[in-house]
């Protein structure tokens, strides 16, 4: 958020909703938000969107549909 | 409640609640409305979470104003072309129950992109979606869409985490 980006977790536990929501009463120094920068491996976790066999297999059905 | 302006003078929460991957209409509409009474303003779903009726359900039934929540929804990329998109958005309000979606996003950069996009654009001239934009594309499509079109997307929806920061695309 201190990126001045939109971020919307989920849960279906109301305690973890709670959890999650409670970011406005603290912020990080520049110190913390270097640390943040170093954990980056630049790797998705869900999968390579340029990747035409990856696109292929998650979409492959929803683009058969789309040309039909 | 922080707020982040979009660039068509929008705003919108800087915090929100996803629903993805919550398939059981029962377990959606409880989680909605637990979120709303957290004090979550912004729900984000998708044609392709098959949840949009337990959002809009969770949404109409809770005591927080209409106009204080903030409804993200996005099409599907089986509906990426002009004619099916113009469907897929009422599909979208009709399964919300709502009058408005405040932000209405292409999930996905495959299919009739352009053709797509101009259906987002008339709906929001018709007052059917507040704002609108993507989800998923990387920054040179994103600029290939700017040369599309006159109107610029108000939002790319991406992956970003601790392990994927992204600091080229934000
Ligand atoms: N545009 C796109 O293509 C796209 C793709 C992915 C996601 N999204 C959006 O982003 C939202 C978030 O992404 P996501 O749902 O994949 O991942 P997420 O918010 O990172 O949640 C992943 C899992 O973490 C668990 N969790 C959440 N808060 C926790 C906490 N405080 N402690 C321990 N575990 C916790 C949740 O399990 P429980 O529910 O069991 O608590 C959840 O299933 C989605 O719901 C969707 O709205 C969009």
């Amino acid at each position: 958020m201190q990126r001045g980006i939109v971020v919307i977790p989920k849960s279906v536990h109301k305690a973890r909703m709670a959890e999650n929501f409670n970011v406005f009463d603290f912020n990080l120094d520049d110190d913390d938000m270097k640390l943040m920068s170093s954990l980056d491996k630049n790797e998705s976790q869900f999968f390579d969107h340029r990747d035409p066999a990856a696109i292929e297999s998650i979409f492959g059905q929803s683009l058969k549909a789309l040309r039909n | 409640m922080q707020y982040v302006t979009l660039n068509d003078g929008h705003k919108m929460p800087q915090l929100g609640f996803g629903v993805f991957q919550v398939p059981d209409l029962n377990v959606a509409e409880e989680a909605v409305s637990d979120a709303l009474d957290t004090g979550y303003r912004l729900i984000d779903t998708a044609a392709a979470y098959a949840n949009e009726e337990a959002v809009g359900k969770a949404i109409n039934n809770s005591s927080v104003d209409r106009d204080d929540i903030f409804v993200t929804s996005k099409l599907w990329v089986d509906h990426f072309t002009y004619e099916k998109a113009k469907q897929g958005i009422d599909d979208s309000l009709n399964k919300l129950g709502l009058d408005y979606i405040d932000l209405y996003l292409l999930h996905q950069p495959y299919g009739d992109i352009a053709g797509a996009w101009r259906a987002l654009i008339e709906a929001q001239k018709a007052g059917k979606i507040k704002s609108i934009g993507v989800s998923n594309f990387a920054p040179d499509q994103l600029m290939n869409l700017e040369l599309m079109s006159d109107v610029k997307p108000a939002m790319n929806q991406i992956e970003v985490s601790p392990w994927f920061q992204e600091h080229d695309a934000v």
